[in-house]
């Protein structure tokens, strides 16, 4: 059996590895710290401790618009999913998922959780006046087309799209589809409205 | 010069590895089971790792009901079946396992001693303690099998290789480096190993020396403890050395006295 020589060896050797794994979760996270998550993501705080990175969400998901993160979105996030819409627009809005989101059906551990579509908004697309073909004199309007909510693009009088911070779910929709290379829209979390984590 | 050989028991685990590879990929398509090892779903039944369901209910500090049902139920088989899942289903282990005995030509020298491994008590402790102190899931960054099956339905399903990659080259250098140790990872670095150790505690399939034909003494014979793959010391082992053992049968095949008894159920 152990010994108590052996047993203090254990504890000493633990306390050591935890002070390398303290040391390693406080390597500083790149510029995208905060992903954009799948819809019915649960807070912050509890999400990457509640995901399980078992792969389910990506496996369902019927646009493939789930991806892993990687280094680059914070060492405590490898692994967990995040929406990248250069792949497919989330469809939970309208589309494959309007019933019932399957990532968030299928998710083992709770870290997304099936929630009222309503009370879902990934986070805000941004466009940037610099790349857009409308912007830059050119006929397009495929945002405005592509943009399964009501009201959250709206047309200036001169063809132009102007995104509505409020009203925009992130779905991601318009950034797919958005012809102009380099892209002039980005997804980012911003005012993200994720689920709330229920013991 | 180590004698074995590489029979039907080999073959056999190497099927049944590569089968639940197979599964992992095909079963998704079909949408008849979704997840790899880390965590299953058969439509609305679950089954989890019992290393996430600690690290889960440590980060969160909460017992999630949901899973408690399902975990206990894995927890119940580890308890009684223990490493079986690393002699036959982890890749990880497997491929370890082989590239080692495809590549050994000399003899091995190291035989396993009693406590050899206890690091690995070590480094649970402080992967479970980092979940639970400052919310660090470690094990997902390096737990093999969890990223060897990641590595692969990612691939499947959107051709895109992603972080797992170096983590899996990482480890498989690492025991590359030391050729000769077989599966130095399995036995004293993996988390998971280490959790499915620390349960088995019934371990109800084992071998067992039958002291009075073994010719350990008389010849210096020590032939399973030298085929071991987890460097179990066979011919000495209690039962705490024995709940590393990953039921690959190795040295109840290979004994040349046959003085290797399969205790199952308490019998053998």
């Amino acid at each position: 059996m152990i010994t108590r020589r052996e047993f203090v060896k254990v504890l000493a050797g633990g306390a050591t590895v935890l002070g390398v794994l303290k040391l390693v979760s406080l390597i500083p996270s790149g510029a995208r710290a905060d992903v954009v998550r799948p819809p019915g993501a649960v807070d912050k705080e509890y999400f990457n401790v509640l995901c399980v990175r078992c792969g389910i969400c990506l496996e369902v998901c019927p646009t493939k618009a789930i991806v892993l993160a990687g280094f680059e979105d914070g060492i405590a996030a490898v692994n967990t999913p995040k929406i990248d819409p250069l792949i497919g627009p989330c469809e939970f809005f309208r589309g494959r998922c309007e019933e019932v989101m399957l990532c968030s059906k299928f998710c083992p551990t709770g870290a997304l959780q099936l929630i009222d579509q309503e009370e879902v908004k990934l986070g805000t697309v941004e466009l940037n006046p610099d790349e857009c073909l409308a912007y830059m004199g050119k006929e397009c309007v495929v945002c405005d087309e592509m943009c399964p909510v009501p009201d959250a693009i709206t047309l200036t009088r001169d063809l132009k799209p102007v995104f509505h911070e409020d009203k925009c779910v992130g779905c991601g929709n318009c950034v797919n589809a958005c012809p102009a290379d380099p892209k002039a829209l980005t997804l980012t979390s911003k005012g993200a409205k994720r689920a709330k984590w229920l013991r | 010069m180590v004698e074995m050989k590489i029979g039907i028991i080999e073959a056999l685990r190497a099927i049944t590895a590569s089968l639940v590879i197979l599964i992992f990929a095909v079963a998704p398509i079909f949408g008849l089971m979704y997840g790899t090892t880390c965590a299953l779903t058969f439509g609305s039944f679950t089954v989890i790792s019992p290393l996430e369901l600690a690290l889960v209910s440590l980060g969160t500090k909460t017992i999630l009901v949901s899973l408690i049902v399902s975990g206990l139920i894995v927890i119940l088989i580890v308890v009684f079946f223990g490493r079986f899942f690393c002699g036959w289903i982890c890749p990880v282990g497997i491929l370890l396992e082989y590239s080692h005995i495809l590549t050994e030509k000399k003899e091995r020298k190291g035989v396993g001693t009693l406590w050899r491994n206890k690091e690995k008590y070590a480094i649970l402790l402080a992967v479970l303690a980092a979940s639970l102190l400052f919310n660090f899931t470690a094990p997902y960054l390096f737990s093999p099998p969890g990223i060897f099956y990641r590595t692969i339905i990612y691939f499947i399903s959107h051709g895109i290789v992603g972080a797992d990659l170096t983590v899996l080259l990482l480890i498989f250098i690492l025991d590359v480096l030391a050729i000769r140790y077989g599966r130095t990872w399995c036995d004293t670095l993996c988390p998971l190993g280490t959790i499915i150790s620390s349960l088995s505690i019934v371990n109800l399939v084992k071998p067992k020396v039958d002291q009075k034909r073994c010719i350990d003494f008389d010849f210096n014979c020590l032939n399973c403890e030298r085929i071991c793959p987890m460097r179990i010391p066979l011919t000495r082992a209690d039962n705490w050395a024995m709940m590393d053992c990953n039921k690959c049968l190795k040295c109840w095949m290979n004994c040349p006295v046959k003085a290797v008894k399969l205790e199952v159920f308490g019998y053998g």
